[in-house]
């Protein structure tokens, strides 16, 4: 009875808050028609929209995937000296977890801003940061960073160094023993990295809204030029668009799904809280 | 390969892993080492692998110094403690890894590779992953893997610890033989002193990161240098002395810690000279023997064992006791006591294990 009761308020709930809306956004992109939601995706400001959006996403994914996967071997690997510096980098990692976005753009105002003193050199030598693509990609690159060291790290942990150990008594060198070795047993997780990152990155809102002065033609994302059609009113314009952006998400679920079968029988734990933080994050649009 | 260790140095942190270690292990022995855990014995195969620098000290591999040499390059094979195999390659690209490095043949690498499969007694697994084998399989693919590149020493590390009882002993007795047909040096690690004694020709017991004694299995066991491997080397009785004891006047006045190993200890129904008298406090069937408890006229207590399946001995059963030896340690000397009385009795012999 009780089970019952869980699975029809399960049910209910993934209603009211994942299907019943989405259904409104598509409902709303399609009321006037086919034609007028091709239009809309279509309009100068959508495709550049996207372009900028597309643009800042593969810098970040890029940025991340090879910081990020060598931060996590020096966290996982790394030798220090202390207990309390190791806590201290995983807690830097971390920040921008607990930080929300908005305040990870106005952080980068504060350091870049047009009169600021890194602002003002910047300026100088003719890079513009803040209201600008490279303020844009520091802002995401902030708030999506955890999330490749945190797929990869556990993992390395996890597989332990012996295997590699292994390979260097059978005669292999470092980069052999890496290619041949140690990708091969994280190649999943950096795969799941890599398409978290990118998932976070084409939803971002917040800190790209506060950096890039959301100006239309220029620094316009998709989301934030949701936002601006929703403040004016568009809303086929702005279902439209965020139609689009539910339909890759709902592609990225899938492709993260198919990576969780994948990744072989193993780390089911590590896998699902994967699965969950995905959803959550895929899910916060 | 010959192998010698001079004043070996490790430290992690401020603790001293391998402190002052020297040995030397000649062409084709295997060798033991043996102690507590954490005693030191792993980083001393680590460093024989190169995989742990050594502080300070030398390592020579034939006469020549390998210090600076990565564990590539040392001509060894390892095998670790969980096998430590390749998830991601079954257990034919597993063997094959090392061959594959040293760029062979095709041809060369797959008969090598089957030849292997025979030896470790694993032919038609070839295709199989590591996770769809037993212990004793993976332990045995591991093997195979080390030894595929003809490593002139191979190491193992506790090789027998993540293995059923049962299934160790007989693979125990199978490596034996393996090594012994293969002619290679080989040092394991083990904190089993069963397995150190059935398996080696030479054992270094390392106790705190110091060699405590190195000698045969023969030699260790009955010639202990130290209180300490008296009693992590096989089961003894531990007295403090002085003690009265038929047979052993000097007893009297020796004053620190005496050993008695169980089969050292006679049990008799009758007595004569030389003899202690004794009564049976305690009887417990081990399988294949009895363990007995004796309590000596003069409150001492004595374990020992009688092979066999009859029950000889009761409780509470008055007995004489003749002790062939005793070992004595004091902070300067270790002595070995032998009995005053000559063994030949008139009552005959119930137990001589």
């Amino acid at each position: 009875m009780s089970r019952a009761v869980m699975i029809a308020s399960t049910v209910v709930w993934l209603l009211l808050v994942l299907i019943l809306p989405f259904s409104g956004v598509v409902t709303a992109a399609f009321s006037e028609g086919t034609a007028s939601m091709v239009n809309a995706l279509t309009s100068r400001e959508a495709t550049h929209a996207f372009t900028i959006t597309g643009i800042v996403t593969v810098i970040v994914v890029l940025f991340n995937g090879i910081v990020g996967t060598m931060l996590a071997f020096e966290l996982a690997r790394g030798k220090r000296q202390t207990k309390r510096l190791s806590a201290v980098l995983h807690a830097i990692v971390d920040l921008p977890f607990s930080v929300s976005p908005v305040i990870a753009g106005l952080m980068i105002l504060l350091i870049f801003g047009p009169s600021t003193m890194l602002g003002t050199f910047f300026g100088h030598i003719g890079v513009k940061i803040v209201f600008a693509l490279p303020g844009m990609v520091l802002a995401t690159i902030f708030v999506t960073f955890p999330l490749m060291v945190r797929e990869i790290a556990p993992v390395l942990t996890a597989i332990g160094t012996t295997a590699e150990e292994a390979a260097a008594t059978l005669g292999a060198g470092p980069v052999r023993t890496f290619w041949t070795v140690t990708w091969p047993m994280i190649r999943w997780a950096v795969g799941y990295g890599l398409v978290l990152t990118m998932a976070r990155s084409v939803g971002e809102f917040g800190a790209v809204l506060v950096v890039s002065g959301n100006i239309m033609n220029q620094t316009q994302t998709a989301t934030t030029l949701i936002y601006q059609h929703a403040v004016n009113n568009e809303m086929v314009a702005a279902n439209s668009i965020a139609f689009v952006l539910g339909m890759f998400s709902a592609c990225v679920l899938l492709v993260l799904e198919w990576m969780k079968q994948r990744k072989e029988g193993k780390k089911d734990a590590h896998r699902s809280a994967a699965v969950g933080k995905a959803i959550w994050i895929v899910s916060s649009r | 390969m010959r192998i010698e260790v001079r004043q070996l140095e490790k430290r992690f942190g401020s603790f001293q892993a391998v402190d002052n270690v020297s040995f030397s292990i000649e062409q084709g022995q295997l060798v033991g080492l043996l102690g507590p855990s954490g005693g030191g014995k792993t980083s001393i195969l680590r460093m024989l692998a190169g995989l742990e620098m050594p502080d300070q000290g030398e390592i020579f591999f034939d006469g020549k110094i390998v210090n600076p040499i990565p564990p590539q390059k040392r001509g060894i094979g390892f095998v670790f403690q969980h096998y430590a195999l390749f998830p991601h390659m079954d257990v034919f690209e597993n063997i094959a890894y090392g061959l594959r490095v040293q760029k062979r043949k095709k041809a060369v690498i797959r008969e090598r590779v089957y030849e292997l499969l025979h030896i470790v007694g694993l032919e038609g697994m070839e295709k199989k992953y590591p996770h769809q084998l037993s212990g004793g399989q993976k332990q045995r693919v591991a093997l195979a893997r080390a030894l595929a590149p003809e490593p002139k020493l191979l190491l193992l590390d506790e090789p027998f610890s993540a293995i059923d009882a049962q299934v160790r002993k007989e693979l125990r007795r199978w490596l034996r033989g393996l090594i012994e047909q293969l002619g290679m040096t080989t040092v394991f690690v083990t904190h089993d002193q069963e397995e150190a004694i059935e398996l080696a020709d030479q054992l270094i017991v390392v106790r705190e990161g110091k060699v405590e004694q190195q000698g045969t299995p023969w030699d260790i066991y009955r010639n202990p240098v130290s209180p300490f491997i008296a009693s992590f080397v096989g089961e003894t009785n531990r007295w403090q002395g002085p003690v009265k004891l038929a047979g052993f006047p000097e007893l009297d006045r020796f004053h620190g810690s005496l050993f008695i190993r169980p089969e050292w200890i006679h049990m008799r129904r009758e007595g004569g000279p030389g003899h202690e008298k004794g009564m049976v406090k305690q009887i417990r069937y081990q399988g294949g023997r009895w363990q007995i408890e004796v309590e000596l006229a003069n409150g001492l207590h004595l374990l020992t064992f009688i092979q066999g399946d009859h029950h000889i001995f009761s409780l509470g059963q008055q007995v004489s006791i003749w002790i062939e030896r005793a070992l004595g340690f004091t902070d300067k000397e270790v002595r070995a006591f032998e009995c005053a009385s000559p063994k030949t009795v008139n009552a005959p012999a119930l137990s001589s294990v």
